[in-house]
This record gives C-alpha cells, structure tokens and sequence, in this order.
C-alpha cells in the first residue's frame, strides 16, 4: 500500500471502523514489537496494545496528514503511553526469557546457539536500559527493518542525525553489554 | 579511519542484514587496512557483531491470533469518539486579554478605595 492510498484509508477510517480495521491489521504487529521490546512482558504489551488502538480510535478524527506516514503518529501515542507505563509503575522491566519460542536462531553450532541465548538475555536487557529514543531507534531499525531516512521521519530527525545516533547508540551498547557479560561471568 | 566513515560501514550493514544478507566478515576484511591502528580495527569488529546480535535478537514479535481477533472485535463495537472541540486560539487571547483588564482595573479601583479610607481627613473650613 503506497502513501496515497493510505491517506485514503485513514480518511475513511474516521468514519469507518471497518477502514480502521484495516489500518490496525496493517500495524499491530508493529505497534505489539515495538511495546513488546519497550516493555518485556507480552501479556502487558498486548494491554498496552490495547489501549493504544484504542486511543488511536478516539483521536482519528482529528488527524491530519502533515505529510509523515501515519505509522508516525501511532508511534507516538506508543511511545507515549509506553512512558506513562514506566512512570506510573516506576519499575523494572522483565524480560520475557521463558518465552523463547520467538527466537530465530541461525544454522550454528548448538554450542554457537546456547552463547546467543545467554548473549541475548544480557543484550536484551542492556537495550532496555537505553534512553528512550535510542531503544526506539533500535526496535525500528532491525524489528520493523526501516531505512534511517524512514526512521527519520518517524522521530522527527535527519537521515544523518539517526545514522550518528545509530553509531553512538552501539558504543554504549558494547560498553554495557561487554560489562554485563563480564560481571555474569 | 573517520567518525563519518565508520557511521557509513555500519549503517550499510545493518541494512544489508535487514535484507537478510550479513557482510560482517567482507567488511570487517575490507576496512581492516583503513584502521589507523589495531584498537580502531577491533573497535569496528566489535560494533559490527553486536550490530549482528542485535539483529538476531530484535524480531517482530508474532501477536497471539486470540489477542488480535478480539481486540479488532472490540474495536469494530466501539464507536470513535470525536475529541472535543477546543475553543478557536483568537477566542482564549481574547478571554486571556480580558482578565488582564479586568483584573487591572479591579486593582486600581481597590487601590483607589483603600487610599481614601486611609488617608487623614481633610481639613474643614470654619468660616465665621
């Protein structure tokens, strides 16, 4: 689906919720990733998910196209709501360890793919301990598979901008990480 | 080897493994001798497997059927309300411009008031 025809369907989704419908079959899985990563835990990803459609619903009508995808402003009732979850709870993320059925893991050695199940237990939690915007960049990066053009213009940012943030992003994350593995073990 | 050029190599391999193709090792080879020493050849190694790890690690989540079959029920029951109409920008300046005056004017007219009350009497003229 090309910009213009999704123009067309956030249009009809203000009066529509069958056109709604389409929009949140279209993003579900990406607003679900993106809180799922925000936050750790499915079953509280999927009542944040929830809860984002919801408000997504209530405020259609008073969207307006300013020419930035429309995935932007569901990101940004995310991103907002994923906020208040952490300011209200004021508590620690749990990571989803147990639920590993979701890993892809490549054709290595088992003893390759046990070092990445230990690796990505620190690695995921080294990610949630990132600033906000950066865990962000991340997630829209290698989850939804975005350029940095696209991510861009999701963050309100230049193309150039979120290459140098990607960059810096990866020194704090080995930084954090390297330690993390260390102190582990 | 510049700031630039290493925010070039990682940005082109992190889309490479979006495409699901991984040039870590071609590229850990083919900017090996543009390293200005063995620190910043480890540097960029370093930052190309955890860009691979993170890669690995960071999937879309599939949603449970369940979850989404009903929420999208949910959704199609709910009427959209509208927000609530503000009132136009020019009506709260006026409204916000109004308290001013009004509020500059009840001042003046205490102060006015208060130094009457206070103020010695004047002097009556007896004229005999």
């Amino acid at each position: 689906m090309d910009t213009s025809e999704e123009a067309k369907l956030v249009e009809r989704a203000k009066i529509d919720n069958e056109a709604f419908g389409q929009l949140y079959e279209r993003y579900v899985d990406r607003i679900y990733s993106y809180v799922y990563y925000r936050m750790g835990d499915p079953a509280e990803a999927e009542d944040l998910t929830s809860k984002i459609f919801f408000r997504a619903l209530q405020h259609i009508s008073g969207y307006r196209d300013q020419g930035v995808p429309f995935s932007a402003w569901l990101y940004r009732i995310a991103r907002n709501l994923v906020a208040n979850w952490h300011r209200d709870r004021n508590r620690r993320s749990i990571i989803a360890l147990d639920d590993i059925s979701h890993w892809r893991l490549g054709s290595e050695s088992p003893e390759l793919e046990a070092q990445f199940i230990e690796d990505k237990d620190s690695l995921l939690q080294a990610v949630r301990r990132l600033p906000a915007d950066r865990q962000e960049l991340l997630i829209l990066k290698f989850v939804d598979r975005l350029s940095n053009a696209e991510i861009g213009e999701l963050m309100g940012r230049s193309e150039g901008a979120i290459k140098s943030l990607y960059h810096r992003t990866l020194l704090v994350l080995r930084e954090d990480f390297l330690h993390a593995v260390q102190s582990g073990s | 080897m510049y700031p630039v050029m290493i925010e070039d190599i990682l940005s082109a391999h992190a889309d490479a493994l979006n495409q699901g193709v991984d040039h870590t090792e071609w590229l850990r080879e083919r900017y090996a001798h543009t390293a200005v020493d063995s620190t910043q050849k480890q540097h960029l190694d370093e930052l190309l497997h955890l860009a691979r790890l993170l890669k690995r690690a960071l999937v879309l989540q599939p949603t449970r059927p369940d979850f989404t079959t009903q929420l999208r029920s949910d959704l199609n029951h709910t009427n959209a309300t509208p927000p609530v109409a503000e009132p136009p920008r020019w009506l709260m300046g006026a409204v916000f411009l109004f308290s001013l005056v009004a509020g500059w004017l009840g001042w003046r007219y205490w102060r006015r008031t208060a130094t009457e009350k206070t103020a010695p009497p004047r002097p009556s003229l007896h004229l005999n």
